[in-house]
């Protein structure tokens, strides 16, 4: 397997891919802003350019508010990573929302489209604002049972949560959800999720929420609560309240917490919309992140995914890692936000090429050989390489 | 500069160009930092002051819990021993508390906690609403579920285990509702059984005069819309008899029996109804024609004409039957019910055991009756009955041998009433007793003056017979008169004997320690049984009249004389052939050796000035010598 950052080149209005290109690439991951990935962006037709080029090579990747382009953060334009792989086969997949009459049944379509008995894994980009991602991931659960690794996120557009788009090949589309299958048994992948949020304040009990809107906490409305913790920067809902992301777990399995990012207000009704299921009867605690606790957070999800029995030893070959973090932790780190993937950097070393996004939700399973769950507010990384 | 923060050698990374450091931006980024720290703490602080706020909140509202807990628990007992069920629901319809009794009303099963569940679905785990089918099932959920919730309301259930169960809502203050069941299956069925004693008959199980006005009433609204509808009253004849004669227990089977063959013989549409003592009557809805009625009337008497069997005994009765219509033009439930009465009286007057539709003219005979009982009730006091005698004469010597007394009414009208009016209509309305020891009194008085061994037989009725009083007015007239004992017969009828043997043996003996001689009358009308001969000390056994009427007629009738005579004689009973008329009935009754002779042949009934003369005559003549027959149809 090898992997290869491509850069890109101004030509008068336009632009070009550079890189080595001393073999054909297999798979590129594209993670740019929204302008890039709008019809007439000149990154498109650049990556139009690179099909022709490459007709057999899978093109991938979504909108984001930021990208992350080696140790930095990129805001401006788009990120470009190359793959190819010895003995690995791909394949890729698409469906549209509309198609579906709720997102478990598109999830169970798409798993579908890409089932084969030596599927190892499969990465998936979705729509940030028009899924319901659990519903997404229960579908795929119950065609692959947590046997095949599946990792990924949803896509984003910074704190505006207006639009957000998917890239496939150099269609660049909305309500969309791409998915690409890796096929054989030498293709290695692992993951890795953590947030570094801490739960503070009482115990909440979930007494309404239906799908991913929240109504009531404690019988209060859901808003009125948000407003009270955000004061003035209640102002600036729905992004201000990624600042405090709501824990939630089942109470009959204590145990088993997930974390739900805010999507979006309404001021009328008094609720909030999720990037998640928020049953009711669930309990819920507030929580918060200080800088230093999410940089270490992140640093934990390298930890977990090197240390994960999947994670192909890299003395002898190269490892790309697709690190999808919440936008929510960006919001809370500010100018700090390169420190986390800098941590993560360090972590996995030198030998591993890191690429990924700011996102709307977070893909990935609980810990190795899990089903794959909805995570909001975390840094999940997949790690890939080949053995030889 | 590997101890400086992370943060400013970013800062200085990305301000560097080369050798040059652009300033302004890195002081740019420093002050943003600066900016991001401060919004940080300021939001841990906020933070943690409404954090500790909320926390303060939890903690005072657990304490108040505790408090409230141990009270909850209080009254949660408390309300586990109610027996009513208790459920409280939210404003969202879900269920917040419920007592034992509720969960143990619906049996709902262990493993199903309704709480936080709405209503229907607790409904539809409950194992006492099915039972009876999916659609009942349904229907008592249904029931449940529509009851409002926004004002009181109450129902009742009757579930399929056989419970009547009564539900009421009522709302409860800032939303929500408060469910309360009672189970009032006990209370239930006794209303029932009030109602159904409030409309039906204890005795027959059959409605009762209420529930039959009732549906007189809504037979009278079909009747008005052109319907033909039968009102038949009917009243059973001779029941008196048999209550009196042979007790409240026969007389109760009876009736009873009697019940069951009208209805064997009435259509499921019609509608019977005891109205009291032996009154039925009979609702026929739907008429075809008013015949139907009529012929429906004659089956019914037919019916219950034929003997029954109650406790041993063949009892024999029969029926009379009145009948009105209600029709269109004609309904008024009041007076079809009248109408049919007066028929019935007019069945009842014309020999029993017949049917008459309602006539206009009834009215005027139920007046005369009326006006007749009232001159009866006054016919004492003003002295208008007499006592007349028949003679009785020895059917082999001729001679007298006593007379029978028989009481006769003139009336002040001038008319004279016969006895077979008079004599029931004094029973029926209890002047029998009064009337029956005026003639005792009189005829004992009467016959003081005879000569000696002239008898004297005087009728007692079975009312006076079981009066109790019957012994010690004879024994005062007796004392009264001077009267001897042995020259007093007293005729009772076949029914005096029928009933309860061990007390008519009783005041028969007392009457004969009198001695006073005991007649049975009119035998061979009734019951005949050959036992009552051997059990009760009879002298005389009269023989009915419509046996000796059809003497020469008929071979059956010198057939029973015979024979009547012929056990007279083994038994040492003396026989006596009553309504003798003709020479040719008195040849076959000496030739069959019957030994006394009545009727007009030997002598009318006649005035007391009229008995003297016969007397002073006979025994005149007797003093001259032996009477010849010839001599005794003198007296005629």
């Amino acid at each position: 397997m090898w992997v290869e950052r491509l850069t890109w080149a101004d030509e008068g209005h336009s632009k070009h891919l550079t890189g080595t290109f001393s073999r054909s690439p297999q798979l590129v991951f594209c993670f740019g802003t929204l302008a890039s990935l709008t019809s007439g962006s000149p990154y498109l037709s650049a990556i139009a350019d690179l099909k022709n080029k490459y007709p057999d090579c899978l093109i991938m990747g979504c909108s984001t508010g930021a990208f992350i382009d080696k140790t930095e953060l990129g805001d401006e334009g788009m990120s470009a990573i190359m793959v190819g792989f010895e003995k690995t086969r791909l394949r890729a997949a698409s469906r549209q929302i509309d198609s579906f009459p709720d997102n478990r049944e598109l999830g169970l379509a798409l798993a579908n489209d890409l089932a084969e008995p030596d599927l190892a894994a499969i990465f998936v980009l979705a729509d940030g604002l028009n899924l319901q991602g659990s519903a997404l991931l229960r579908g795929i659960n119950e065609v692959f049972s947590g046997k095949v690794v599946v990792t990924g996120g949803m896509a984003g557009d910074g704190v505006d949560f207006a639009q957000t788009r998917v890239l496939l090949g150099d269609d660049s589309v909305e309500r969309t959800v791409v998915a690409i299958g890796f096929y054989g048994h030498s293709i290695r992948v692992s993951s890795g999720s953590a947030g570094g949020w801490a739960a503070f304040g009482p115990e909440r009990i979930v007494t309404r929420g239906e799908d991913n809107t929240l109504f009531t906490l404690d019988g209060v409305p859901a808003l009125d609560v948000y407003e009270r913790y955000l004061g003035e920067e209640a102002a600036m809902l729905p992004a201000s309240a990624l600042l405090y992301p709501l824990m939630i777990w089942d109470p009959a399995k204590p145990d088993k917490t997930v974390i739900r990012t805010v999507l979006g207000i309404n001021r009328e009704a008094r609720t909030m919309t999720f990037a998640g299921d928020m049953p009711t009867g669930w309990r819920a605690r507030l929580m918060q992140g200080r800088a230093q606790s999410l940089i270490d957070g992140a640093a934990d999800a390298a930890y977990a995914a090197i240390a994960n029995p999947a994670s192909a030893d890299t003395a002898h070959a190269s490892r790309l890692c697709l690190m999808v973090s919440c936008i929510g932790r960006q919001l809370a780190l500010g100018q700090r936000t390169s420190e986390e993937i800098a941590s993560v950097a360090n972590v996995l070393g030198e030998g591993t090429v890191l690429a990924g996004f700011y996102s709307n939700g977070e893909f990935s399973p609980p810990k190795s050989g899990d089903e794959c769950h909805l995570h909001n507010q975390t840094v999940t990384l997949t790690l890939l390489s080949e053995t030889a | 500069m590997t101890d400086r923060h992370p943060l400013l050698l970013k800062q200085l990374e990305r301000v560097t160009a080369g050798d040059t450091v652009d300033l302004p931006r890195l002081l740019s980024l420093i002050s943003d930092a600066y900016f991001d720290h401060e919004r940080e703490l300021k939001r841990a602080d906020r933070a943690h002051r409404i954090m500790s706020d909320e926390l303060e909140e939890a903690n005072r509202s657990l304490r108040e819990a505790m408090c409230e807990d141990v009270q909850n628990k209080r009254f949660s007992q408390s309300l586990d021993h109610m027996p009513q069920g208790l459920a409280l629901y939210d404003r969202s319809g879900l269920l917040i508390y419920a007592n034992k009794q509720f969960i143990a009303h619906y049996c709902l099963p262990s493993d199903f906690n309704p709480l936080a569940k709405p209503l229907d679905e607790i409904l539809r785990r409950s194992k006492a609403l099915s039972g009876a089918g999916e659609q009942e099932h349904v229907r008592l959920i249904q029931e449940c579920l529509s009851l409002p919730i926004v004002r009181s309301s109450v129902i009742e259930q009757r579930w399929p285990d056989g419970r009547t169960i009564a539900i009421s809502r009522d709302p409860i203050e800032g939303g929500g509702y408060l469910d309360t069941q009672t189970d009032v299956s006990e209370s239930h069925r006794a209303r029932q059984q009030i109602a159904h004693l409030a409309n039906y008959d204890v005795l027959t199980n059959i409605p009762n005069r209420r529930l039959f006005q009732q549906r007189l009433e809504e037979s009278a609204e079909a009747a008005s819309a052109g319907e033909l509808v039968g009102i038949l009253c009917i009243d059973l004849d001779r029941f008196k008899a048999v209550n009196d004669t042979l007790g409240h227990a026969v007389g109760d089977d009876l009736l009873l029996a009697v019940t069951r063959r009208l209805r064997n013989r009435l259509r499921k549409t019609d509608m019977i109804a005891r109205l009291g003592g032996d009154e039925f009557a009979v609702i026929l809805r739907d008429l075809q024609s008013k015949d139907q009625a009529s012929k429906l009337a004659s089956r019914l008497i037919t019916s219950l004409s034929s003997p029954f069997s109650i406790k041993g005994y063949r009892i024999s009765i029969g029926a009379s039957i009145g009948i009105d219509f209600l029709e269109e033009g004609r309904s008024s439930a009041e007076a079809a019910l009248r109408n049919a009465d007066l028929a019935l009286y007019e069945s009842k007057n014309n020999g029993r055991n017949s049917h008459h539709l309602f006539q206009p003219n009834m009215h005027d005979r139920l007046t005369e009756k009326h006006r007749l009982e009232q001159e009866l009730r006054e016919a004492l006091v003003k002295d208008e009955f007499t006592v007349h005698y028949q003679p009785q004469f020895d059917a082999k010597t001729g001679r007298l041998k006593g007379f029978e007394a028989l009481v006769r009414w003139h009336s002040r009208t001038g008319k004279l009433i016969p006895p077979d009016v008079f004599i029931p209509l004094s029973e029926e309305i209890g002047l029998i007793n009064e009337l029956g020891e005026w003639v005792m009194r009189r005829a004992c008085q009467d016959a003081a003056q005879w000569p000696e061994p002239v008898t004297i037989a005087v009728n007692v009725s079975p009312v006076q017979f079981h009066g109790g009083r019957l012994t010690q007015i004879v024994r005062d007239i007796l004392k009264e008169t001077g009267l001897d004992p042995c020259r007093l017969e007293i005729e009772v009828t076949e029914s005096v004997t029928i009933a309860d043997i061990s007390s008519t043996r009783h005041v028969l003996d007392e009457l004969r320690e009198l001695g006073i001689s005991i007649s049975l009358d009119d035998f061979g009308t009734g019951y005949s049984s050959l036992s009552q001969l051997r059990n009760f000390p009879f002298s005389k056994i009269k023989i009915d009249r419509g046996f000796i009427n059809d003497l020469g007629k008929t071979d059956d009738s010198l057939a029973i004389i015979r024979a009547v005579a012929s056990l007279c004689g083994a038994l040492g009973l003396v026989s006596v052939a009553e309504g003798v008329e003709t020479d040719e009935q008195l040849q076959i009754l000496k030739d069959e050796h019957c030994d006394i002779i009545q009727g007009y042949l030997t002598g009318r009934p006649m005035n007391l000035e009229a008995t003297l003369a016969l007397l002073a005559d006979h025994f005149s003549e007797q003093n001259e010598g032996p009477r010849a027959k010839g001599q005794a149809q003198h007296a005629r």
